[in-house]
């Protein structure tokens, strides 16, 4: 059989790298008089990527990896969107006379702001760290990606199940706002971030800490049913996710879904166990007098939910032979 | 979005518990990503990928309600129309096919009625055709994956809306999927490397497991191809 690369998850994971580039590029543009521009040309230069992915044929793998190779390269991206802005701007001013009758749009150095020699970042600090990539780094700068796409991939089914599901594992509009603005004052280094965010949202701290919490324990609980108890590569699909998290939300008891929720915020990721929740970790966080009784009954009830998901790579707490024929599987994120 | 009381169920009393850790590694850096007003899924640059792979729920609702997002989605589509895939999911009959459909009406994009059913049938016959030559290889999205596995392919068919996965077990093969849309009863056809076709009769709903398990005509025959279709 042949094979064949993801094109829709290539695409997500160059989108990830684009929204990374994103406030540094649009910087940038604004730097060089080219602040009116630059949404439009990030339209651009984005359509530009997908067309070039979207018109890769099967049967031309190396066509593929050169596309994937020059819209992975940050600085490939950032002189796209620089000369798509400048395009813009060209077509903005109109045209001028022509030389020998007619007219044409302007030249490119009457709309450079900065026409300096070499190439168009050179003036640009914020730029400077966008070294070209060799093909050989690619592959690792697709895996830095790779994990936030992930964790964006689960975000956007989580906040899309809001919409349809009045209980249950769901992130909601107002959830996500807390976080997100708590997760700005943390990068600040705020010294308390439940607050400010507080404070900008107009809610009570008490509030938001109680919309990061259900956000984050809805995040890890479905990496712990989908990607942990699940299966390989069943992070990466909405329907998946979707699927496993209803059964979870509907045919548990109010014990299991209990043990297993906290088992969710003791999983651990190491290279030779893979990941899967950590036995110590859950016997200190139960508080669990009887340590191996308590991980035995996690194991029944991981066993349990794997049957009701149909998972045929339950990575289990005890790592036994029977749930993983891959014992050093590790999930997206 | 309203707002609703939840702080009562089981992830809310969990989630309350002081005592539990909930840092999730990666999670803060991922949603500044976004600018601060905007969801996940509903950044520009989300929408116009989804233009081209497909919407969910809430992108095409929000999509239908801003101008701004339905702009986006109708340069993309006068330069580059939609997709086949984007099509086939406009066809189904659940809620996202209405609101996809919705979409390329408000763009200028929609079909006749006449015109999309000559494009289904025709879609129809090429999808066999493309799943029987084009099986995915397991893994090859993520090339030296560790969990890749040569006895396992994953097939990303629209006819299910979904990845099927398909896995080599003693003496045959299972196939395995979970549908995204209701197509009722079906047939799944296996292509042979001797060129005969299995077609076994499956019934495709919307989130109802689909496991079925084919033995090829002889031992030394492998499995070459796959298409779920209509019954004829």
């Amino acid at each position: 059989m042949d094979e064949q690369p993801d094109l829709n998850m290539l695409a997500e994971e160059l989108t990830t790298a684009v929204m990374e580039n994103r406030a540094a590029w649009l910087k940038g543009l604004v730097n060089r008089g080219l602040g009116f521009e630059a949404e439009d040309a990030l339209t651009e230069t984005h359509l530009k990527m997908l067309e070039e992915l979207g018109a890769t044929r099967p049967d031309d793998p190396e066509g593929l990896a050169d596309a994937v190779h020059r819209w992975s390269n940050p600085k490939y991206v950032w002189l796209t969107l620089y000369h798509d802005a400048l395009e813009s701007r060209r077509k903005r001013l109109g045209t001028v006379p022509k030389p020998g009758g007619g007219r044409t749009h302007a030249p490119w150095t009457s709309v450079d702001a900065f026409p300096v020699e070499g190439r168009p970042d050179e003036r640009d600090v914020e730029m400077r760290r966008f070294e070209p990539l060799t093909p050989d780094d690619v592959p690792d700068y697709l895996d830095r990606v790779r994990a936030r796409t992930h964790l964006r991939g689960v975000l956007m089914v989580l906040v899309d199940r809001s919409l349809s599901r009045p209980r249950g594992t769901f992130v909601s509009a107002d959830q996500y706002r807390s976080y997100r603005a708590a997760a700005a004052a943390a990068a600040e280094d705020s010294d308390a971030p439940l607050q400010e965010a507080a404070d900008l949202l107009g809610l009570k701290a008490a509030t938001v800490r109680q919309h990061v919490r259900r956000l984050q324990l809805a995040v890890l609980a479905t990496r712990y049913t989908v990607g942990v108890l699940g299966g390989p590569r069943w992070l990466r699909s909405p329907g998946r996710i979707n699927l496993v998290l209803d059964r979870f939300d509907g045919n548990l008891t109010r014990v299991s879904s209990a043990r297993l929720l906290t088992a969710s915020a003791c999983v651990a990721t190491n290279l030779d166990t893979g990941t899967r929740v950590a036995a110590d970790r859950y016997v200190i966080t139960t508080a669990a007098f009887a340590g191996p009784e308590a991980v035995a009954e996690l194991h029944d009830e991981e066993t349990a939910f794997g049957l009701l998901i149909e998972a045929d790579q339950t990575n289990c707490v005890t790592r036994c032979a029977s749930h993983n024929p891959v014992p050093d599987r590790v999930t997206e994120f | 979005m309203t707002q609703r009381p939840h702080e009562d169920d089981d992830l809310g009393r969990v989630a309350a518990s002081e005592d539990l850790p909930l840092e999730v590694p990666g999670l803060a850096d991922a949603v500044q990503l976004y600018p601060p007003d905007v969801l996940p899924g509903l950044d520009p640059l989300e929408i116009l990928t989804a233009s081209f792979f497909g919407f969910n729920t809430l992108q095409a609702r929000s999509v239908l309600a801003d101008p701004a997002l339905l702009g986006l989605v109708r340069k993309a589509w006068d330069r580059t129309p939609p997709s086949v895939r984007l099509r086939e999911r406009a066809a189904s009959d659940d809620e996202l096919g209405r609101l996809t459909r919705d979409i390329l009406a408000a763009t200028g994009h929609a079909l006749a009625p006449e015109q999309m059913s000559r494009l289904m049938d025709t879609l129809l016959r090429d999808i066999a055709w493309v799943l029987l030559s084009s099986s995915l290889q397991s893994g090859a999205a993520t090339k030296g994956a560790r969990d890749a596995s040569p006895d396992e392919w994953i097939v990303d068919d629209p006819y299910v809306a979904t990845q099927v996965r398909v896995r080599r077990v003693d003496g045959g093969y299972r196939v395995t999927c979970v549908p995204e849309v209701d197509r009722g009863p079906s047939v799944l056809h296996l292509r042979w490397s001797d060129d005969t076709v299995t077609s076994l009769p499956v019934a495709i709903r919307e989130g109802e497991d689909i496991k079925v398990e084919g033995v090829p005509p002889s031992p030394a025959t492998t499995l070459v191809a796959l298409a779920f279709a209509e019954v004829e």
